[in-house]
């Protein structure tokens, strides 16, 4: 059976979608290993991997999740208590579980190496279990045979085989005395009476399902004598005996009825089936507590039932063919201003209001809830906190919130650092925390919401909290403030931010939190956001990323300057001002005096270089970002434009004022200032000049 | 992207005095001098971008490119739209070439080394010189136009120029 590439593509598309939510079945188990549902949920989710990767050709990884399957066979049959050393193997082996997906035949020596520790650590506990079985149920010993397996053979007759005058009854009545065996007879090829002239011309070919236990050599070799003459083509089914499985039974006898033979892949696809369906049963007459869960893994199911799955790559296709949409309707709309027929415009109008909503539309498919990212944290929290012995929970709020898949993808990094932060050097050990007052566990909240075309992600945390004034007094050491020097919290707590502040060692003594902050805000500003933190010394911290919906489009303020448009992003924006009398005074730094306040601007057109037909009154738009201001010097502003924003490409990848560009109305291009940049450019500048005049 | 055309085939055009001519594998099209937007802070050579059907074309104003003297546009001058390999992406440029003459047929066997000197701009880009009748035509290796550390480092350099002034 060759398979196709894409049906592989298929199965580990599943497999990883299946591996995940073991995990986060695992992660309800943490918390409460009692929970029948999710210990059915595991099991079913383990079997169902094994069968389809043997089925696809991933002998190891059907091997390993055999053994799970074994162990959480007995934990579901309360013959093994689910404990701590499992969950953990188990965790562990849920990533292994991804490499075996990436590595099939374990190429790489480390996997090699993992896979066998993973083995045998599972074999461990399979072997403690057996101990306590066999002294309790030494009855069963037999029938728990784990070596017992299910074989498929398809026994094809070669055409010669009647002229060569050997019986094929005694093969298979041999095949009989090894184990348990049933056989379908496949006669659709054989000829009708009607038709029949040549007796030897008959094919009749064989479905043999056999349970054993031997290996696949010496099933071969009951046939040793008839090798020639037959076809014989073996699959391994399963590595237990399914066929306590009243459903496949059925199906068997179902096949022999009908003598048309019987497909491997039918046979291993009901056995799926029905081996939830058993479960399910059992599910059915246990009325647990938890029925709320089971509810809720319900309504999943129907979730997932009604999505399809799209390439993403015919996404980014479908994404960039209505940006183009969008810029061909500005087009349209300029020569409709112009234009005065009626029926005309009202077509137009009819476009754009099309065009909006399909646009709006496009872009919500592509938009991915915060909850694909959860189980993430969660696993992330529940391994650093089991290994510092800190107590503590993760709650969530909001995840529904939507963003771009490739912001979520982005945002990942930044936010997994956080939250290591956060139970790294926020929340203190039990005992501290016990002898401060607080409750054991300690909490970490992560909410997200929407604020306006922006997402806000906050994490907080009730943890030690940072002490701002030996966070003040190491910047001074670090030379980031004068000793003398009035600086607000806000202001010390923005120091965490600067590349340089902290590093590992110094701060866990110093703060408490903030390790590679600068990190997350360098990786947030590249989206367009950005990063505050609120802390109270021995109460907590909260981190606020905000980040915006979509990197596609933009609000930004059209400007000319020197007859070029530019757009400057809206969320940077402070004010704007007309300057009267401006007059350019090259001796001295480019300052304006604005409502009584020392302003340094950037004429943009030294960028453009070019100085002819200045307008008597230019305009300044004063952009502020964190701390800083900085006006930019420009022409004319011409309005608010939503602008869809287009990467200027390899060859202007280093010029750093530009962040991209967008395709006006009239077919001409603006270009969209790098606020971020212009204005760290110029503080290190202003940085580099104070530095010679010291 | 082999240098020399596998079909002999070459778009012939014309700048300052000199002819010069460019694979046809290489040409995409040839467009009207529009509307082109500066971009700050990149090299003399590099116009700027223009919209050519909804996507940006970076246009590369050739005559500085090739130590020419600049001259105001005419009506004959128009942008050659080419594919090029830039660090291994194969991306579109526009050239602005003075004048668009005509396809011509030049035989591999036609085309000489290119000459060391006799010739007062830079001569990095031209694979060899090919005689057609009475004329001398330049063969262009684009690709060597826009390699690596001609665009790319220079960009770099007119920024530090930026941060130093």
């Amino acid at each position: 059976m060759k398979l196709q590439n894409d049906q592989i593509n298929l199965f580990l598309d599943e497999a990883s979608e299946l591996i995940e939510s073991m995990e986060k079945t695992l992660l309800i188990l943490d918390e409460n290993p009692k929970n029948k549902t999710a210990i059915h949920d595991f099991f079913r989710g383990m079997h169902t991997l094994k069968g389809s990767s043997s089925m696809f050709g991933y002998p190891h990884l059907s091997d390993f999740a055999h053994h799970f399957e074994s162990i959480y066979d007995l934990i579901r049959n309360d013959e093994l208590d689910l404990n701590k050393t499992i969950l953990t193997a188990s965790f562990s082996s849920i990533d292994h579980f991804r490499i075996l997906l990436s590595d099939a035949a374990l190429q790489d020596i480390h996997h090699q190496k993992e896979h066998e520790a993973r083995v045998k650590e599972l074999n461990s506990i399979l072997k403690v279990s057996s101990v306590i079985e066999k002294k309790e149920t030494s009855l069963f010993d037999e029938d728990d045979e784990p070596t017992e397996s299910t074989w498929h053979l398809n026994l094809i007759l070669k055409q010669d085989f009647y002229s060569k005058e050997i019986d094929v009854l005694p093969v298979l009545e041999s095949l009989q005395s090894l184990g348990t065996c049933s056989f379908v007879i496949n006669d659709s090829e054989v000829p009708e009476f009607n038709e029949f002239y040549d007796a030897f011309d008959c094919k009749i070919s064989w479905d043999i399902i056999l349970v054993i236990d031997a290996t696949e050599t010496t099933i071969r070799e009951q046939f040793i004598f008839v090798d020639e003459e037959i076809e014989l083509e073996i699959i391994k089914l399963s590595s237990r005996n399914v066929l306590d499985n009243s459903y496949l039974v059925n199906f068997i006898e179902a096949k022999k009825e009908a003598s048309k033979g019987l497909q491997p892949f039918e046979f291993i696809q009901l056995h799926e089936e029905t081996k939830n369906k058993k479960a399910e049963d059992i599910h059915a007459l246990e009325t647990e507590p938890d029925s709320e869960e089971d509810d809720h893994s319900a309504s999943k199911n129907v979730e997932t039932m009604s999505s399809i799955r799209v390439h993403v790559q015919k996404l980014d296709t479908l994404l960039s063919l209505v940006s183009e949409l969008v810029t061909a309707q500005a087009r349209l709309n300029v020569f409709i201003d112009t234009s005065s027929n009626n029926d005309l415009q009202e077509v137009a109008e009819d476009i754009e209001k099309i065009t909006r909503r399909l646009r709006e539309n496009a872009f919500s498919i592509s938009m991915v809830p915060l909850s694909t990212m959860e189980t993430r944290f969660q696993r992330l929290v529940r391994d650093i906190s089991s290994n510092q012995h800190k107590k503590v929970q993760l709650i969530s709020s909001g995840l529904d919130t939507e963003l771009e898949k490739s912001l979520i993808e982005r945002l990942t990094p930044p936010l997994l650092h956080v939250f290591r932060n956060a139970v790294d050097h926020g929340i203190e050990t039990p005992e501290i925390r016990k002898a401060k007052g607080k409750p054991e566990v300690g909490t970490i909240l992560i909410n997200a919401l929407y604020s306006g075309a922006h997402v806000m992600v906050e994490i907080s945390d009730d943890g030690n909290g940072i002490d701002l004034e030996k966070v003040k007094q190491k910047a001074i050491s670090k030379g980031f403030f004068k000793a003398d020097a009035a600086v607000s919290e806000n202001e010390i707590l923005d120091i965490l931010f600067k590349p340089g502040f902290s590093t590992s060692e110094t701060i866990t003594d110093v703060s408490g939190r903030g390790v590679g902050m600068d990190v997350v805000r360098t990786a947030l500003n590249q989206m367009r956001g950005d990063a505050t933190i609120e802390s109270k010394a021995g109460e907590g911290t909260k981190i606020s990323l905000r980040l915006p919906l979509t990197l596609s489009i933009l609000d930004g303020l059209l400007v000319s300057s020197a007859n070029q448009k530019f757009i400057i992003p809206l969320q940077f924006l402070d004010k704007c001002y007309e300057i009267p009398n401006f007059t350019r005074n090259n001796a001295k730094d480019d300052i304006l005096i604005i409502e009584g306040e020392q302003i340094p601007y950037i004429d943009l057109r030294d960028l453009l270089e070019d100085s002819t037909n200045r307008p008597i009154i230019p305009s300044l738009v004063m952009i502020r970002f964190q701390q800083t201001k900085v006006g930019i010097l420009i022409d004319h502003i011409i309005g608010e434009h939503q602008a869809v924003v287009k990467s200027l490409g390899t060859l202007f990848r280093k010029v750093q004022s530009i962040s991209g560009a967008t395709i006006l109305g009239d077919g001409e291009i603006a270009l969209i200032l790098d606020v971020n940049k212009i204005i760290t450019e110029y503080v290190t500048l202003t940085n580099l000049k104070k530095e010679v005049l010291i | 992207m082999s240098a020399l055309s596998s079909s002999n085939s070459y778009l012939t055009c014309k700048l300052d005095k000199e002819l010069f001519a460019i694979p046809v594998e290489q040409v995409i099209e040839i467009i009207e001098v529009s509307v082109i937007t500066k971009i700050p802070q990149t090299p003399v050579f590099i116009r700027g971008v223009t919209n050519l059907r909804g996507n940006i074309l970076p246009v590369i104003e050739t005559r500085t490119k090739f130590a020419m003297d600049k001259i105001k546009d005419t009506i004959d001058t128009c942008i050659v739209v080419l594919s090029v390999v830039v660090e291994n992406d194969e991306i579109q440029v526009g050239i602005v070439v003075d004048q668009v003459l005509e396809v011509a047929n030049i035989e591999p066997n036609q085309i000489k080394p290119k000459p060391n000197i006799g010739r007062k701009y830079s001569n990095d880009y031209i694979i060899g010189i090919a005689q057609v009748g009475e004329e001398f035509i330049l063969v262009l290796d684009v690709n060597r136009v826009f390699s690596n550390d001609e665009i790319i480092n220079l960009a770099e350099l007119s920024t530090e120029e930026l941060t130093v002034s």
